[in-house]
């Protein structure tokens, strides 16, 4: 049974609808249920979420029957990094300004991938700012100030 | 001093004037970069263009571009916390209106910051009256008719509102409410609003002027009353609530510049002495009016103790109509 | 012939050569919006604001129209290209563009999204010069029952989009409504599933939810693929429509045109429904329903020709009733409001120069669209040839600019973040994002349509059945569940003696 898990497609994606359910319907437990003539706004999402946790009880079970496995390969550095570089790009871009935080999504998100060479990275780097500033700045109008001090 | 020694001294100083933190909020020096003007609500809507326009024309007054910056959601919320929580130096301003500023702090419980202290009022832009439209083909062309159309509809008449807690909900049922008649509350998220009124699925709804403005002129919808306590300059053979026979009645919208608290005063007083003289020229007034806005100015102190006023009324139309935003 | 009439005059309005600087300085800002996902009505707002109100309300309308539908033209080239929707309504266009792209066929992709939203660009502007006023009348006979009737019907005919396992295709669709739920209900102001995030109390964006399913997760999972280092598309083939090609997308084309002209009239559908529904249509009416997905061009020419024609006829009712239909369109509104014109009826006869010489504009400035679109793909295609650990990099920068650009707020950038994540791992366990999107879009709607009749009919559930155009859409949704079920039925029993 418990090698039958580990990279059991269906058995995986049941389970991720069923906990999604579940926790939906446990975070709306308090919202006002109404009746179904006039509805409050907790009765669709317990009942969505209820759907959801019949759905993940079938493919769980195909699952374990089937057990048809996950294709493709996995990046863990790419899963991991890449939000990584647009969280800091987000969190950047108030204190330091547009250029600091765009040059540190680039670095991060290149760093993501399989092949990093840093010159190629850093003219990449370079690119891109210039081409931002250019296209949103100055040619948009967006307000954000390039580089922030104090 | 040898040439390095010149060199050194050179990027010394230019090291430390670019250390030194933000400019100095004295009044002949300000604005001395562009400034924030902070819109709570999404980019497009009427009080947002009229906003950009005070705006261009404070940046030609002023010599410095005053930039607006929309900042949408959670009714308004996010955008005045965001400015709440801005540095007091007078270049994060905010255009903000009755919503977040009166009405929030009774509708949502935990408000996590109080804008009647943690904001400084600047001056106020314009009012925005709430029009009480009907549709053209419901046969009820003025108020005594609509109130009788209440009393006599079995399940009383229904409304529309932008939203829960919006003036245009709240004004509605303090109507209801004086008339002594059944009204369903409906809902909507901002202009839509408009369509089950224009086809008269709906009965009634106070809108504010600007938003209906082209179907009045259209001839779809027929305004039968305005909620200011004086007649509306866009609408001025519209009567006011109060003529109608109902005392006191106010309620309205508005829209007016705002600063963190502790703002410096001369920095408030040169604000609020700009945007009074904008709001006086004649092709911003003739906009605004087309618009559905009364321009209205004033010292802060005037404004301030509007505001006070405007929030103990919504206060206790709040409590009354029981309405939430959990 | 007063309609000979009414068009020379539109094109003597609309040939000046002010007015034509305007049309095409719109199209090229439009289709570089539409390109950049996020950026909308901001960046134009920005940029244009201090113009717009200097220039006349002629220009200035023509030039917000160019950008409006420019963007419905750029949006669907990154979504061909490298999977990423920059408007909404491009989504759909990922679904068998992408794969188009992937598959070295890029050009073709491109050139059909272009040939078809020409076309239907043509036509919405006869029917809106033809018919504007009278549609819009139509449109106001719609009211929530017939709104969420229409939506119920698809979302059941939303199963067909189902790529082979139904079951979690629908369980995918439950996914997207319960999304959907995310914000404030409109009906009780009570804020669903925002755990206090004040950010979350609008529901998520779909731009953030769609950059981060689609294209984020498309990367992290080329990311993690050794076979796909390097270039990332080998070979780029022609880059011109065959005339198999030509031949195969003139239904969907015309098929699309008309959906999207149904859905533009209705100001209370989003833009997405026009081109998911031509897509379900195509995949119905298809020999071959197990292509889309795959690469077939139905899927672009379809919901392309429904996109453009759903965008240009939702100009009836914002001209015709004053209701505009999305921010740009609110944008254009103010515009009018501004130099004192009010939309209505009345526009017609007041300011005849505007409304038509609007509508003539619309035709040209496709025209141009088409004409600037086309030689750019041969520009477009050898951008797929840059090694794709320099393209990855780029893509993640404009999409993060242009989520950011929406609200200023890093929140949504984290949001994307955590999208793309998720998508990465339903791509992993065989759960097709599109109906979650579409459950996503159509969900809230429904809701919010059934509880407000409810409110209007005072609790009364007849009056879904009681108007003849909700009645008309439940009575086909009960149809399709019949038609849908007997050769499921059937294709389960020969399954099973397959297996």
């Amino acid at each position: 049974m418990k090698l039958a898990l580990r990279n059991n497609k269906d058995f995986w994606a049941g389970m991720m609808f069923l906990w999604t359910g579940a926790g939906a319907m446990f975070v709306a437990r308090h919202y006002p249920f109404g009746t179904t003539l006039s509805m409050g706004p907790g009765y669709y999402p317990m009942v969505l979420g209820g759907m959801l946790i019949l759905f993940g009880l079938v493919i769980t079970f195909r699952g374990l029957r089937r057990n048809e496995k996950m294709q493709g390969p996995w990046s863990l550095r790419a899963l991991i990094v890449l939000p990584l570089s647009i969280v800091a790009f987000g969190i950047l871009m108030k204190p330091a300004g547009f250029i600091p935080a765009l040059a540190v999504l680039v670095f991060v998100s290149a760093a993501s991938g399989r092949e990093f060479r840093f010159k190629e990275v850093l003219l990449l780097a370079v690119f891109l700012i210039v081409l931002s500033v250019g296209l949103f700045i100055w040619g948009l109008g967006l307000p954000y100030p390039l580089i922030q001090t104090g | 001093m040898n040439r390095y020694g010149k060199c050194l001294a050179a990027v010394f100083t230019l090291f430390c004037g670019l250390l030194s933190t933000g400019p100095s909020a004295a009044s002949d020096a300000y604005p001395a970069q562009p400034v924030s003007v902070i819109v709570a609500f999404t980019a497009g809507g009427t009080t947002d263009l009229l906003t950009r326009m005070v705006s261009t024309r404070l940046s030609e007054k002023l010599g410095k571009t005053f930039v607006v910056e929309n900042k949408p959601g959670a009714g308004g919320n996010i955008g005045t916390e965001f400015v709440v929580k801005a540095k007091p130096d007078g270049y994060t301003l905010m255009v903000n209106s009755v919503g977040p500023i009166a009405v929030n702090l009774t509708l949502y419980k935990n408000l996590p910051f109080n804008p009647i202290t943690d904001l400084d009022p600047v001056v106020q832009i314009a009012d925005v009256p709430n029009v009480l439209v009907v549709p053209a083909g419901a046969n009820t062309p003025n108020l005594k008719e609509l109130i009788a159309k209440g009393k006599a509809k079995k399940g009383g008449l229904s409304y529309s509102s932008t939203g829960i807690g919006t003036s245009s909900h709240l004004a509605s049922f303090m109507f209801a409410q004086a008339a002594d008649i059944t009204a369903v509350h409906i809902p909507y998220k901002g202009a839509d609003a408009l369509n089950d009124l224009l086809a008269g699925r709906n009965d009634f709804m106070f809108a504010t002027i600007p938003s209906v403005m082209p179907h009045i002129q259209s001839g779809k919808l027929l305004p039968i009353a305005v909620s200011s306590a004086k007649r509306s300059r866009s609408l001025p053979d519209i009567p006011t609530m109060i003529e109608l026979g109902h005392p006191g009645f106010e309620a309205g919208s508005w829209f007016g510049f705002f600063a963190p608290h502790g703002t410096p005063r001369p920095v408030i007083d040169k604000l609020n002495r700009a945007v009074n003289d904008i709001i006086k020229e004649p092709s911003i007034d003739k906009q605004m009016v087309f618009a559905g806005a009364d321009p209205v100015g004033g010292p802060p102190e005037q404004f301030k103790s509007f505001i006070d006023k405007e929030y103990k009324k919504w206060q206790k139309v709040v409590k009354e109509s029981g309405a939430t935003a959990q | 012939m007063e309609l000979f009439q009414h068009l020379v005059f539109g094109f003597s309005v609309a040939l000046s050569v002010q007015n034509l600087l305007y049309c095409l300085a719109g199209c090229l800002l439009g289709t570089l919006i539409g390109v950049l996902p996020g950026i909308g009505p901001l960046a134009t707002i920005a940029m244009l604001t201090p113009i717009t109100f200097s220039i006349s309300p002629v220009g200035a309308l023509i030039m917000l129209a160019g950008i409006y539908y420019g963007a419905q033209y750029g949006g669907s080239t990154t979504a061909i290209l490298v999977n990423l929707p920059g408007e909404t309504s491009a989504v759909v266009t990922c679904l068998d563009g992408y794969p188009m792209a992937r598959n070295g066929r890029a050009g073709p992709a491109l050139g059909i999204a272009a040939i078809g939203s020409f076309f239907a660009g043509t036509v919405c502007t006869l029917v809106i010069a033809l018919f504007g006023p009278a549609v819009a009348e139509l449109a106001l006979e719609f009211g929530p029952a017939e709104y969420f009737s229409l939506m119920l019907m698809g979302l059941v005919a939303a199963a067909m989009l189902a790529q082979g396992d139904m079951v979690k295709s629908l369980a995918m669709v439950v996914m997207g409504l319960l999304l959907g739920t995310v914000g404030t209900d409109v009906n009780s102001g009570w804020r669903r599933f925002s755990f206090d995030v004040a950010e979350l109390a609008d529901g998520i964006g779909f731009v953030v939810l769609a950059v981060g399913v689609f294209a984020l997760g498309e990367i992290m999972a080329n990311l993690g693929d050794s076979k796909k280092d390097g270039v990332f598309v080998a070979k780029v083939g022609s880059l011109f429509p065959t005339r198999d090609d030509l031949k195969r997308s003139s239904g969907p084309i015309i098929r699309g045109t008309l959906i999207g002209a149904f859905f533009g009239v209705l100001p209370g559908t989003g833009p997405s429904i026009a081109s998911f529904s031509s897509y379900m249509v195509e995949k119905k009416v298809s020999k071959d329903p197990s292509r889309f997905g795959r690469g077939a061009i139905e899927g672009v020419a379809g919901p392309e020709s429904a996109n453009n024609a759903d965008a240009q006829c939702k100009f009836i009712p914002m001209l015709t009733l004053g209701i505009p239909a999305s921010g740009t369109m609110a944008l254009m509104l103010g515009a009018l409001m501004i130099h004192g014109i009010a939309p209505g009826p009345t526009v017609m006869t007041q300011r005849p120069d505007l409304f038509w010489g609007l509508i003539v504009s619309m035709w040209i400035g496709n025209l141009m669209l088409l004409v600037l679109n086309l030689p750019l793909i041969g520009l477009w295609t050898s951008l797929l040839k840059v090694p794709y650990r320099m393209l990855f990099p780029a893509i993640i920068v404009f999409s993060c600019i242009g989520i950011y650009s929406v609200q200023s707020n890093a929140f949504d950038l984290y949001l994307t973040a955590f999208f793309g994540v998720l998508g990465f791992l339903w791509m992993k366990l065989a759960c097709p994002p599109a109906p979650m999107l579409l459950g996503f879009v159509l969900g809230p709607m429904m809701e919010e349509n059934l509880r407000r009749a409810m409110l209007m009919s005072r609790g009364d559930p007849m009056v879904f059945v009681a108007e003849p155009i909700s009645l008309g859409f439940i009575l086909a949704t009960v149809l399709i569940v019949i038609v849908m079920m007997l050769p499921a039925l059937r294709k389960r029993r020969v399954a099973i003696t397959d297996k």
